[in-house]
């Protein structure tokens, strides 16, 4: 098991070394950078252009730049964000941390619905409570994010003033309770998709492993339809398990519109101003955070797999 | 004493009539806008009488405010934030509500001095006053803050030890064009500014934010924190001081409970901006209590918040959004293919029913708060079966394709794209079938600034701007060789009037001078002046004493909540 997290650990090394080299050539391809994008129309006075290129050292020949951002992140340093003048990994750290109290609920949210959903509506497949799920499933998969935030602002913030509207706290507060006032709408948000996913994705598994033979020689043996149904579930755990970890990372990667509706300051907000501003080193260093929850979160389900799954050893 | 200060004298002294003042300085070669700061040596004017103050004012803002530093953020955005902390040399007073064009007054000067042949201008700086950290505003103050921006290599001279690159590139379209050449320091509270040639925008220019932003920042912050990190410790002169910044959260900003001039302190006791990206969350921040006034909301929303009780202020102010035609397209070489397209985008309305009555119809390239502004000028009528005929005239009776380009988004772009639709229904209703092409803003602004020529085949672009100086904004927009020209091409003419309205000093012969240009353009028609944007701010009706701004600066000295 060790040897296997090492060796997987040890591949992720090479894939955000490509992730970081595609991002920095994507960079390059879209129009305009940084020093336009600090001087707005000013930009269209070519001395002034050129002296913010300078400056900025955007006037190296590409594979420089790339180098040196290489090299100052062997030595820990993300680099200096243009748009904030500060050093990325400060404004990274807390903005990962934001999100990941985010994605920490709305994965706990999508588990806990999603699974129980999924679990319940094959329990009784084509019963009310399985159509009108399904329904819903659909529904859910089908609601773009921000116009579902809009909705639940509306109605949640708005109309019934019970959640407050946007930010991870109120102003000059930093209690727990608030915080969580503030993470239930955006949180469901979020959660919406994985929810609707997990949800089908479990009925489907469950109702296939609940067909099979082994699962018809429990219940001739006379077990209770709840000791079935732990039985056949221990088997959907396996894909289960795969789809909360893709999930995970769609949640963290996906949750820019979230956070621009919602206000939450998180690393969705952070990447959409940053590319706004062609803040390079921003850009670079939250993408590869986020190939990082990717990586990491599909290595902890691998080893989950392994964990649960007896014939994955 | 110079002939200008023995007329400063007689006026202070009441021995001349203001007629009689205004008169003499003109034959001094003193021009209106140098003549308001030098009647700025009286106390600028207090603030009207409110009976309330404190509070806190919760602003909801497009956006995150660049970084806090007066001489690198650009954008009106920012110079919300920045205004309320820093204070320019020169301002312009943005409080008056009955004022059109935001007349000029002191900043932290008390008077101006000019020579008589315009070159060396005298700044006599106020006493008394104290940066928020408690260091004194001074001359020595004001050179550190201008050689902080001023990349002097521009004429042969090494930069000061302070001087900051980021600054140096963003300023240079101030000191760059100005000719500025020395900066000296005559005594502790006067500083002595030479030019290389007459610039008559000097002071007009110096009054504005962004990139012309001459505010005054605390030296002793900037060498305690460094260049690049002075911005997150802010310090300056203004009615507000720096609280706090959290980056994707809010600016808190609080009174200054020591500003040097008690008669215009701020009534607030704190002032907290918020960015929120999302327009449609804006508007929901307001309904649910959680800010209190609200910049850019979408226009369909305006009068439904005015309907459930929400103020909603809006003011001309300099911006014009305005299309501009490509010489370096066949059809478009023709005049009569201009005004065709001139006189076939029903403006009205646009401003009418896209969008709901918050912007007015643009008549001319100037902005509505420029000094020169002609209410009396008129663009072309609404006339598409003239514009037909005009098409026809030109051989192009079967109408042709055109490429236009637009930004999705972007600084007071309002909705561009529904905008550009509209503009494109327009035109096919004369025939002219109008593809859009879109970008994104920083993607649009880089095919903007590089000019119509380099992007061969596109028949149109748009941008919305606009200053406060009426004949620089001209320069910025109409001069065959100026950078921020996206046609480039040279207008008969224009170059010279240009030439000519930089050598008078006289505004009321500069003004008529930007009035001909305004007509030339309209008789040729390459830029086309489309709406105004009033700018509209829903609030609280808890929020008392806002002053909208005829300008791109928001001051919020006046608010107070309650």
């Amino acid at each position: 098991m060790l040897a296997y997290a090492v060796k997987r650990t040890v591949t992720t090394v090479p894939i955000m070394l490509g992730v970081s080299v595609l991002v920095f050539l994507l960079m390059q391809l879209i129009p305009g950078n940084a020093a336009v994008a600090m001087l707005g129309p000013a930009a269209g006075n070519p001395h002034a252009l050129a002296q913010m290129e300078r400056y900025l050292g955007l006037n190296r020949p590409i594979a420089v730049q790339y180098l040196i951002w290489l090299g100052h992140l062997v030595h820990g340093n993300l680099g200096q964000s243009t748009e904030y003048s500060q050093p990325v990994a400060g404004i990274l750290a807390q903005r990962v941390h934001n999100s990941l109290i985010l994605l920490a609920a709305s994965l706990l949210l999508s588990i806990v619905f999603g699974v129980l959903i999924g679990v319940v509506s094959a329990s009784r497949p084509g019963s009310v409570f399985d159509r009108i799920a399904m329904s819903a499933c659909l529904v859910l998969a089908s609601a773009p994010t921000f116009w579902l935030g809009l909705l639940l602002l509306w109605f949640f913030a708005v109309h019934l003033r019970v959640f407050p509207e946007m930010g991870m706290y109120t102003l000059g507060q930093h209690g727990f309770f608030d915080l969580i006032r503030h993470l239930v709408l955006p949180a469901l948000a979020t959660a919406a998709i994985p929810i609707a996913v997990i949800g089908r994705l479990v009925r489907s598994s469950m109702l296939e492993v609940l067909s099979q033979p082994y699962v018809l020689a429990l219940r001739t043996r006379g077990l209770s339809t709840l000791r079935v149904h732990m039985h056949a579930f221990r088997n959907v755990l396996v894909p289960t398990v795969n789809i909360v970890a893709l999930q995970a990372g769609f949640v963290f990667g996906s949750a820019l519109y979230t956070e621009v509706v919602f206000n939450w300051p998180g690393v969705g907000l952070l990447i959409y101003n940053a590319l706004l501003a062609r803040d390079l080193a921003v850009v670079q260093a939250t993408v590869l955070v986020i190939s990082l929850v990717f990586v990491v979160f599909n290595l902890a389900a691998d080893l989950v797999r392994v964990a649960i799954d007896p014939r994955e050893r | 004493m110079t002939e200008t200060e023995q007329l400063m004298e007689a006026f202070k002294a009441g021995r001349i009539s203001r007629r009689a003042f205004l008169g003499a300085a003109a034959k001094l070669g003193i021009s209106a806008s140098l003549m308001g700061s030098l009647l700025a040596a009286f106390p600028e004017p207090g603030l009207a009488k409110s009976t309330g103050r404190g509070g806190t004012l919760v602003v909801a803002m497009e956006g995150e405010a660049d970084v806090l530093d007066p001489h690198v953020g650009v954008g009106a955005l920012t110079d919300r934030v920045l205004f309320a902390i820093f204070e320019p040399l020169i301002a312009r007073d943005l409080v008056d509500p009955r004022g059109r064009t935001g007349k000029i007054i002191p900043g932290l000067v008390q008077k101006v001095d000019l020579s008589s042949d315009h070159l060396v201008y005298t700044f006599h700086l106020k006493h008394g006053v104290k940066f928020q950290d408690g260091t004194p505003f001074d001359a020595e103050a004001v050179k550190f803050n201008i050689e902080r921006q001023w990349d002097q290599t521009m004429v042969g001279k090494k930069n000061a030890p302070w001087f900051y690159p980021k600054a140096g590139a963003t300023r240079s379209w101030v000191w760059q064009p100005s000719g500025l050449t020395s900066i000296d320091v005559v005594d502790a509270h006067t500083v002595r500014f030479t030019l290389a040639h007459p610039f008559v925008e000097f002071l007009n220019v110096m009054t504005n934010g962004g990139p012309g932003s001459t505010c005054i920042m605390s030296p002793a912050s900037v060498k305690k924190w460094g260049n690049e990190n002075v911005a997150n410790h802010p310090v300056g002169t203004g009615p507000f001081r720096f609280v706090d910044r959290v980056w994707g959260s809010h600016i808190t900003l609080e009174r200054n409970p020591s500003y040097w001039n008690p008669a215009r302190s701020a009534k607030l006791d704190q002032l907290i901006f918020r960015p929120i990206a999302s327009a449609a969350s804006r508007v929901l921040a307001l309904q649910s209590g959680e800010v209190n006034l609200v910049f850019a909301p979408e226009p369909n929303t305006v009068a439904q918040l005015k309907a459930s009780g929400y103020p909603v202020s809006m003011r001309e102010n300099p911006a014009i959004w305005f299309i501009s035609l490509s010489p370096y397209v066949k059809e478009l070489e023709d005049v009569r293919v201009r005004r065709a397209i001139a006189m076939s985008i029903d403006r009205q309305s646009m401003a009418k029913e896209l969008l709901k009555g918050t912007v007015l119809a643009a008549e001319s390239m100037q902005g509505r708060t420029c000094a020169a502004y002609d209410p009396s000028f008129r663009w072309y009528p609404y006339n598409p079966a003239e514009g037909r005929k005009l098409l026809k005239e030109a051989g192009y009776g079967k109408g042709f394709d055109l490429v236009f380009e637009i930004p999705t988004t972007g600084s007071g772009e309002i909705i561009p794209v529904p905008m550009a639709e509209w503009i494109a229904r327009d035109l096919a209703k004369i025939g002219i079938n109008v593809k859009l092409r879109t970008y994104e803003w920083i993607a649009y602004i880089t095919h903007w600034g590089r000019g119509l020529k380099e992007d061969p085949g596109v028949g149109i672009n748009q941008m919305s701007w606009g200053g406060q100086s009426s004949l620089w904004w001209l320069n910025l927009d109409f001069l065959s060789t100026s950078g921020f020209n996206t046609r480039k091409n040279r207008i008969p003419g224009v170059d010279a009037l240009l030439a000519e309205g930089e050598r008078t000093f006289d505004d009321a012969k500069r003004w008529m001078i930007c009035r001909k240009i305004d007509a030339i353009n309209k008789e040729l028609v390459w830029d086309i002046p489309i709406v105004n944007d009033l700018a509209p701010n829903p609030m609280a009706p808890n929020v008392h004493g806002f002053v909208h701004t005829p300008g791109w600066i928001q001051d919020f000295r006046t608010v107070w909540v309650g």
